[in-house]
């Protein structure tokens, strides 16, 4: 009775689903095992996987998603302490800082890391003018600056579901550790980090997702010279025309990326962090 | 039950203020817990009044008053998680108001249990002994005798949300206790826990704490509890100590109105002292007092009488109150009954069970009050 009346109010959004994301799913799983002549055929997963330069930057983009996971939780996870530890002021600033950037596009968003990593860019200057390099340099097309870009775009991804978890959070688990004897560092290593765990596991998974396939700032700060799976696909697409191989591809993608997120959501059903999820 | 014939206090006067209420436990100067003059405020609200009390090495003192007296706070100082604005908490000669709480070697049961819900029960009652980096051998050593100790040998490797709740209660205790602490603070520790089982941990506690010997304060509300578990009450109303006693002495020598209500029920009765040893209740009748209260002629009073002091009779008896009879509830065999007199005030009366009056609700009857057991305090002053 209850199982059918949630299946009813959950039909909409499941018939939503099988329209417009599992059926062209499907569209694009069958064009990509589709030959030229329209018989069954793997070659186009051969193909790409035999590419050493394909494989490349099938490689690169898991790394730089990974590398955009890493630089998030450096400054995500610290920042989410602060506003732990900060009196409401200083909350509701750290919670806008967060939040606003997140109702800018994320083109304008872009071109802006494109004024700041410049060659006349502040950190740029900021290292001239500090005596930490002789002459002005640009991080434009490099990885560091996509990095850094991504970082900065990605970063609510964490820290709002970090500070979801830390704002129920129960402090006298934190006050408990202090009177067992426990240092600042072991009550953070022993208790407050498995408290945020499955938040950063869920961030994780956001920002791994988000970061790999972040068309538009890939393209502009990367350039031409920095190529990940987007604008591959996109080449074979839209340059190409080879619309099979752009679905073995996309594949490719979807299930690398897939199995790292797996990875991390099954982290996350540890029995250990069931009782903070 | 309290019916030693000795003199007893009529009336103790007003609810005593200042250092005065710090009153002091006889206690072994050497050892021990000694709180002195303790004040404390939160953004300018004084949750904490110049409070003092002392608990002898291994005794075990409760800390009994309604939510928001303060109790929680005091603990909270004597654990070393809030530095109080003044005072003293010294431990075993040691002057403690300073040292951070992680250095403080005191056990803390919280309410709730606070349990790291990711660790298993081992590794939470191991918690303390690994923060102090004693060998892993030691630890498991000692993790084991105190699983025995609260007899959850087998369930060193669950973690806490797979106990019941009077487990966790027992790690909780097993967790603050491991570290073999100078004094062992629980907060609500039987709280969240029903009826029967509270019980019977209570018993638990009991055995257990005389077995470790170590000095124990327990914050409750509950005043059943705190004379089940403590040696020594002490009664906080309002940030304040109002009064420091074994139970029986409490129940007997009540200081205030607040401590005479809180410690069971108490049937207050406005009046005025209309001669030194009358008084006109506000209801009509006169009552003759055996002693003088400490008031002057003219002054408001409140009278109190315990329920069991409430003899009920026929309607119309002579010197009696009149009053109507509303219901009645059995207690073992005594009847728990409810009165209103004729103003409105609700009466509380406990007579026989087998062989005492029953009557109809709404029906007339009067009501005598004993008048050798009856308390006489200033009436409470509005905070």
């Amino acid at each position: 009775m209850q199982r059918t009346t949630g299946a009813i109010f959950a039909s909409p959004m499941l018939a939503m689903m099988l329209l417009f994301f599992l059926a062209p799913l499907g569209v694009l799983a069958v064009a990509s095992v589709t030959g030229p002549e329209g018989g069954l055929t793997l070659d186009n997963y051969r193909v790409f996987l035999a590419d050493g330069f394909a494989v490349g930057v099938l490689v690169d983009t898991i790394l730089l998603g990974l590398k955009t996971v890493a630089a998030v939780t450096l400054l995500g996870v610290p920042l989410a302490l602060l506003y732990w530890h900060s009196g409401p002021r200083m909350r509701t600033l750290i919670l806008v800082a967060t939040l606003l950037p997140m109702l800018t596009s994320n083109v304008v968003r872009t071109f802006a890391w494109i004024v700041i990593i410049g060659r006349n860019g502040p950190i740029s200057q900021t290292f001239v003018e500090l005596g930490l390099s002789d002459r002005p340099f640009s991080l434009m097309f490099s990885e560091t600056g996509l990095v850094m870009a991504l970082t900065q775009i990605e970063l609510p991804l964490l820290v709002l579901p970090l500070i979801a978890v830390l704002s129920a959070a129960d402090r006298r688990l934190v006050e408990a550790a202090e009177v067992l004897g426990a240092d600042r560092w072991r009550s953070l290593v022993t208790v407050l980090l498995p408290m945020m765990t499955p938040a950063i596991l869920a961030g994780w998974v956001l920002v791994f997702a988000s970061a790999t396939t972040s068309y538009v700032t890939q393209s502009v700060i990367g350039g031409a010279r920095l190529i990940y799976m987007p604008q591959f696909v996109y080449r074979e697409v839209g340059v190409l025309f080879q619309w099979p191989m752009a679905a073995a591809i996309s594949f490719l993608l979807l299930v690398s990326t897939g199995i790292v997120m797996l990875g991390v959501t099954i982290l996350a059903r540890h029995r250990r962090l069931a009782a903070y999820a | 039950m309290f019916d030693e014939g000795e003199d007893r206090d009529i009336a103790a006067g007003a609810a005593q203020d200042g250092p005065a209420a710090a009153a002091q436990v006889s206690a072994d100067p050497t050892r021990g817990l000694i709180v002195r003059d303790v004040s404390h405020a939160f953004g300018g609200m004084a949750a904490l009044c110049n409070v003092g009390f002392a608990v002898e090495a291994g005794g075990v003192v409760a800390l009994l008053g309604p939510s928001g007296c303060g109790k929680s706070t005091l603990l909270r100082a004597i654990a070393g998680l809030i530095a109080p604005d003044r005072g003293e908490i010294v431990l075993d000669r040691r002057d403690m108001t300073r040292v951070p709480a992680r250095r403080r070697s005191i056990g803390m049961v919280f309410q709730n249990y606070a349990l790291f819900p990711h660790l298993t029960v081992a590794e939470n009652v191991g918690y303390g002994l690994a923060s102090r980096r004693l060998p892993r051998r030691e630890v498991a050593a000692r993790v084991a005798e105190m699983l025995r100790l609260v007899r959850l040998e087998e369930y060193g490797a669950r973690l806490p949300r797979e106990l019941s709740g009077g487990q966790q209660q027992r790690v909780a205790v097993a967790r603050a206790l491991a570290v073999r602490p100078s004094a062992l603070l629980l907060d609500e520790p039987f709280g969240a826990l029903d009826r029967g089982l509270r019980a019977e941990l209570q018993d638990e506690f009991i055995r257990m704490q005389a077995d470790v010997g170590i000095t124990t304060v327990i914050v409750t509300h509950d005043q059943e509890e705190a004379q089940t578990v403590a040696d020594t009450l002490v009664v906080m109303h309002a940030g304040r100590v109002e009064q420091v006693g074994t139970a029986e002495e409490i129940y007997d020598r009540l200081v205030s109105l607040f401590v005479n209500s809180f410690m069971g029920h108490a049937n207050a009765l406005p009046g005025r002292l209309a001669a030194p040893k009358t008084v006109t209740l506000a209801c009509g009748p006169s009552l003759d007092l055996d002693r003088a209260p400490p008031f002057p002629r003219g002054a408001e009073v409140v009278v109190t009488a315990r329920p069991e002091h409430v003899a009920l009779g026929p309607p119309g008896a002579e010197g009696a109150l009149a009053a109507r009879w509303i219901r009645a509830a059995p207690i073992a065999n005594m009847l728990s009954v409810d009165l209103e007199l004729a103003d409105g005030t609700a009466v509380k009366a406990l007579v026989d069970r087998l062989g005492g009056p029953r009557h109809a609700p709404g029906e007339a009857v009067s009501l005598t009050l004993d008048t050798r057991r009856m308390h006489v305090f200033a009436p409470p002053r509005p905070i």
